[in-house]
């Protein structure tokens, strides 16, 4: 079957999970709003912690936590639908899967980015050791 | 009873989109792995330096406290009380640890799952259940954390108020 065919079949409205397979998915939906709720609750008070020292790096942390949170919302209440409703179960497990792919792709992200600066940071703090030894010895 | 699908009719492009999720969780399980394993590796070792050399340093500071003539009670004072907080620390966090390095694995194989269920029309169904299964596992862990962080947050808030 070509791609081209493949996009045009029906999506299926109910995928036949069975009861243990939706009690697993609203298990699953009500541990991801749980860790969504409480990184909010914990950024939230690390925020106001921020703002008294006025530290810009925590508003940072803030804005990815809220981000991170809305993806968990959005993909979790996806697979509510899966679980609770015969609607269009093909299309939430899609948009579920697609929400969860945006977060763990942000979080690969922000992993990269922090071995990149780590690995450019320590041979110039090393250099940056060498030159000062240098200077004060000279 | 249903037979679980074989095949689930995904379009091109979610089949796309479902295999680059799994393969970002599977990375990010990969770094949380090798981030538990150098943990708990360095606990281990930091746990073995301390037993092998902590007796000494106390000798040593054993010594120096009676030559300056202080009045402390060394082994009832100091070495009892951080050895247990050290003892303590050192367990909570092989728990953190090891409980982090399972939740990992979890997260390796519900990305596996997904990418069977991307690659193959042979079990997509069943696929699509133990991916699911695996990730419960996996934010179970992580709302636990998620909680404990928040406690933390709070307690550290109140702290501050009560400075």
């Amino acid at each position: 079957m070509s791609d081209a065919e493949r996009s045009e079949e029906p999506r299926l409205k109910r995928i036949p999970f069975t009861h243990q397979d939706h009690k697993t998915l609203l298990a699953m939906c009500n541990a991801m709003r749980v860790a969504a709720a409480a990184n909010v609750v914990a950024t939230l008070i690390n925020t106001f912690v921020s703002m008294q020292s006025e530290n810009a790096g925590g508003m940072v942390g803030v804005l990815i936590q809220a981000a991170f949170a809305a993806l968990l919302f959005t993909s979790a209440s996806h697979f509510q639908k899966v679980a609770e409703t015969d609607d269009d179960d093909q299309r939430h497990v899609a948009e579920g899967l697609e929400q969860l792919r945006v977060l763990f792709l942000l979080k690969g992200a922000l992993v990269i980015v922090g071995i990149t600066l780590a690995v450019l940071i320590v041979p110039i703090m090393i250099v940056a050791g060498a030159l000062g030894a240098f200077a004060a010895a000279s | 009873m249903t037979e679980p699908l074989a095949r689930i009719p995904f379009s091109p492009k979610d089949e796309g989109r479902i295999d680059s999720a799994s393969r970002w969780m599977r990375f990010i399980a990969v770094v949380q792995i090798i981030g538990s394993v150098i943990g708990l590796v360095g606990l281990v070792v930091l746990g073995t330096v301390f037993s092998l050399f902590g007796s000494l340093l106390f000798a040593k500071l054993r010594e120096a406290a009676s030559q300056s003539g202080a009045d402390v009670h060394f082994e009832a004072d100091l070495i009892a009380p951080l050895g247990v907080v050290l003892i303590v620390v050192g367990i909570i966090s092989m728990i953190t640890l090891g409980v982090q390095l399972w939740a990992s694995m979890m997260l390796y194989r519900a990305g596996d799952n997904f990418a069977q269920v991307a690659a193959t029309d042979v079990a997509d169904q069943d696929f699509l259940a133990d991916g699911f299964s695996n990730l419960k596992t996996y934010f179970y862990v992580e709302a636990l954390f998620a909680v404990l962080a928040a406690l933390n947050a709070v307690i550290g808030l109140v702290g501050m108020g009560a400075v």
